[in-house]
């Protein structure tokens, strides 16, 4: 493959942090300042990937295994301690107008647009930034509100917008100078199902119709699995999976769902397959129907095993879940 | 080039929306800020009540100086005073994020963000005070209005740099809003003629620490007191705090970046 | 009055008993030591450079000359004025009444009304802890200065007094004007029209002695001159024990009336608010 053809390429980046350590009271003040103790935090720890152009990938990790740092420094924020990012062909530390003018960061935590203005006088301010002409910014702005259904919040201050709306006016404001890659940080945090729904049928529409790179954390896992082809997991500050989210929920486990007629305890079924109790569930729904969690490699195993001791009236198998499997790769 | 002034008008417009969605607020504002005016006048007016004349200053020069400081006070108030007042709170929070990604000088972004239009008053009763107590203060009129715009801006440019300058340790310090809040403290000595002071005093004040600049020399400049050797002091000196601020200011973005997680 | 405004919780009002105020104070204290430097700092730019400028000003105005006079004081009295009322400065104010205001703007004034302490009073004992120890260190200071000076013990104990009563009608009527951001997003241009009112009339920048005649009225129509012009009269001397006592007794009443006129003021605008908050 062409190297032109990554919008984003990794190699090794490294970051640590310093800080002081600062012990209780008067005594540990003191010693702050003759003999500072330091603590260093590596919060990445060797990180490669390449992202193609037009990708839409998914960021996943536990708090404070690295993403948002990661984040930082694909836009430019904090240099790498070591290694070497580049993004659109450029350092973004370097932080040249001509990236920053293609790039863009949202973050769901930080508000960018201004809380007493209504949003159309913010996007004025944007405009203004990106310089982007007059007429294609408001076709712009009309074409996205609509798009996002806020066309007529658009003379509402900001502040008086629910938190769903504020989010689409920042998600707006972020993408109206088109920038070519696009971080999202946490979109969906603290938005009801039907908003973030919304939110994520637009940012795919987005993605497919202008070929913008997108890189999204969210610990929404339905945010994941819907828009991104492609995850990076990063656990404590290194890169344990690449690839398609499928792959992850494919791998090991997946889950039985059987209607039983004999009903037995939750501990005879686990003691039959020779398996944990906490894999065993009752559905609830129908309190004849067992939940099993399995190794897929088993499977006939077990099926054997179940149709010898029970009688069973159904089985059907369902795919984990990716919030599952996510799970106990953070416990693992 | 043309971004900035883009930016700037924009940014002047949306302030002006947000004091018309807060007009009560800004109306009450633009009236305490009255009330600061009076009080400096109020207070001379009690010393010179007193007495005709101090280190060589009489009543109308005093409020002549008054005049120039208001009218350049008003003006770093109006643009710049918020921004600088949440600067700390921004870098403390890692708010200055926002403006890192943006295509635009982030300095520029951080200190033109808040514009406050109740102050506007001021500089017109500045002017006013200037233009009534100037014949008697020696201040000729005419063509000499012009170097009134000009000590004006000076007077601005000054401010604008001490409290940077006062403002660029938040990078530094966990705490650093206690230095900021020194300024305000300082700010005392640039609101009195620097002839009030001792010798020494006076020095720092066109040097380390050039309060004098917001009022004491432009009034000095304009009364026909001082020679053109402050011109170029004045240069010199705001050329170094410039100069200095800059690398200070870079200096502070490098330690933001590698504090923040 | 309506059964809800019987039911709902005082603001002022708190449960009895010493032991919440001690511990708060407590809290005042520890939390102003363990950011002592900047304590200090603070002390340092709030109370310094004021006193500085001034007594450049006197020295300017007199020239340094000893038998010289301005409005009738010596520059030996300007300069025990200064340096005196000093001790006082540090005492009498504070910001506790824009953090009320900022409860309210923000909405967190609602954590408060829930506990069994009334709100006004619990903010003033938190800001308590560290106005004694300012007040323990001016009073240290004055105490080494009565060696060496016509300060007298006896006299700086009473002006002290007096200043902390001060204190206490300077939160008060910071608390009736934070009433205004019940009914206004913004009230800080109140308290900062007030600020600036006090700081020339309490006696901080300018003996009132100086003020002209015809204008005297003014500020004795105030309370302001009992935070710093009355303390440092007593402490100089100027005001006798006599009158030490009326300005207490002044003092009092005006707590009194503060305090009624804050309750009534609270009562009425403490409703609009829960009516907004919901």
């Amino acid at each position: 493959m062409n190297p032109s053809d990554f919008a984003i390429e990794v190699r090794d980046v490294k970051r640590s942090f310093r800080s002081i350590k600062k012990e209780e009271g008067l005594k540990g003040t003191l010693k702050l300042l003759y003999k500072p103790e330091y603590l260093t935090h590596e919060a990445l720890k060797g990180v490669s990937f390449q992202i193609q152009k037009g990708e839409f990938t998914g960021l996943i990790g536990a708090n404070g295994a690295g993403k948002t740092t990661l984040l930082k420094i694909l836009s430019g924020l904090i240099p790498p301690t070591s290694g070497e990012a580049k993004v659109l062909g450029f350092t973004p530390f370097d932080r040249s107008i001509e990236f920053r003018k293609q790039i863009s960061i949202v973050m769901g935590q930080k508000a960018q647009l201004w809380w007493d203005l209504p949003a159309i006088e913010a996007f004025d301010l944007i405009r203004a930034l990106y310089q982007i002409p007059r007429e294609i910014y408001r076709k712009r702005v009309d074409e996205l509100t609509s798009l996002l259904d806020v066309t007529k919040l658009l003379s509402t201050q900001i502040r008086r917008l629910s938190l769903g709306e504020r989010m689409k006016m920042e998600v707006i404001g972020a993408i109206l100078h088109l920038p070519k890659v696009i971080f999202l940080d946490e979109p969906t945090i603290g938005l009801d199902v039907l908003a973030s729904k919304k939110l994520r049928e637009f940012l795919r529409a987005h993605n497919q119709r202008e070929g913008a790179t997108i890189i999204l954390t969210s610990h929404n896992m339905d945010d994941i699995s819907e828009l991104c082809k492609r995850v990076l997991l990063i656990k404590e500050g290194s890169l344990i999976f690449d690839g398609n989210p499928k792959r992850l929920t494919e791998q090991d486990e997946c889950v039985l769902k059987v209607k039983l007629l004999s009903a037995p305890t939750l501990t005879e079924v686990s003691s039959v397959l020779s398996i944990p109790n906490e894999q065993v569930s009752m559905d609830e729904e129908d309190p004849t129907t067992y939940v099993i969690t399995i190794t897929r490699s088993k499977i006939t195993e077990y099926f054997q095993k179940l149709l010898a001791s029970f009688q069973v009236a159904d089985i059907g198998i369902q795919e984990a879940s990716l919030e599952r499997v996510i799970q106990r790769i953070y416990q693992s | 080039m043309r971004a900035y002034w883009d930016v700037f008008k924009t940014s002047l417009k949306n302030n002006l929306v947000r004091e018309f969605i807060y007009r009560t607020n800004t109306i009450a504002l633009t009236l305490a800020d009255l009330v600061w005016v009076f009080i400096e006048l109020a207070f001379f007016e009690v010393i010179y009540s007193n007495t005709q004349i101090i280190n060589g200053w009489n009543r109308e020069q005093v409020f002549f100086f008054l005049g120039i400081f208001i009218a350049s006070d008003s003006l770093f108030t109006t643009f710049f005073q918020r921004s600088f007042w949440t600067f700390p709170f921004m870098v403390n929070q890692g708010d200055l994020d926002v403006l890192l990604t943006k295509p635009i000088s982030p300095l520029f972004l951080a200190t033109f963000r808040d514009i406050n239009f109740s102050q506007i008053l001021n500089l017109i009763l500045g002017l006013f005070i200037l233009q009534h107590y100037g014949p008697s203060a020696g201040f000729t009129g005419g063509w000499n209005w012009l170097l009134v715009g000009f000590w004006v801006l000076i007077g601005l440019l000054t401010q604008y740099l001490i409290r940077f300058f006062f403002v660029i340790w938040v990078f530094w310090l966990e705490r650093g809003i206690t230095v900021s809040r020194l300024y305000y403290q300082l700010y005392a000595l640039a609101n009195k003629p620097q002839g009030l002071y001792p010798k020494f005093i006076q020095y720092l004040l066109k040097t380390a620490l050039p309060f004098a600049f917001m009022g004491s020399v432009p009034a000095e400049a304009l009364m026909g007191k001082s020679t053109s050797w402050s011109y170029l002091l004045v240069f010199l000196i705001l050329g170094v705090y410039a100069l200095t601020l800059r690398s200070l200011w870079r200096a502070g973005l490098r330690r933001y970046q590698s504090a923040s997680s | 009055m309506t059964d809800q405004a019987l039911k709902s919780p005082s603001p002022i009002r708190s449960s009895p008993g010493l032991n919440w105020r001690i511990a708060t104070i407590r809290n005042g204290i520890k939390e102003a030591l363990a950011y002592r430097g900047e304590f200090l700092l603070d002390i340092f730019g709030s109370a310094i450079v004021p006193v500085g400028i001034q007594l450049m000003l006197w020295t300017a105005i007199l020239r340094g000359d000893p038998n010289a006079s301005f409005a009738g004081m010596s520059y030996g009295e300007l300069m025990a004025y200064t340096w005196t009322s000093l001790l006082f400065s540090q005492i009498r104010g504070g910001d506790l009444d824009f953090s009320i205001i900022e409860m309210i703007r923000t909405g967190t004034l609602n954590n408060y009304l829930l506990r069994p302490v009334g709100v006004l009073e619990f903010v003033y004992f938190k800001g308590l802890g560290e106005k004694l120890l300012t007040l323990l260190f001016c009073f240290s200071l004055g105490a080494i200065a009565t060696l060496f000076t016509s300060l007298s013990l006896p006299n700086l104990l009473m002006a002290m007094m007096l200043a902390l009563l001060g204190n206490v009608i300077a939160y008060l009527f910071g608390c009736i004007l934070a009433t205004v951001a019940f009914y206004w997003e913004n009230a800080f241009a109140a308290l900062m029209v007030k600020n600036m009112v006090v700081a020339l009339f309490c006696g901080e920048l300018i003996p009132l002695t100086i003020v002209p005649e015809k204008y005297s009225l003014i500020w004795k129509c105030t309370p302001f001159y009992l935070y710093v012009f009355g303390p440092t009269q007593v402490a100089l001397g100027k005001w006798d024990s006599s009158i030490w006592l009326r300005e207490m007794g002044l003092g009092v009443l005006w707590t009194i009336a503060f305090l009624i006129l804050l309750h009534l003021a609270w009562k009425k605008s403490i409703h609009r608010y829960q009516g907004i908050g919901g």
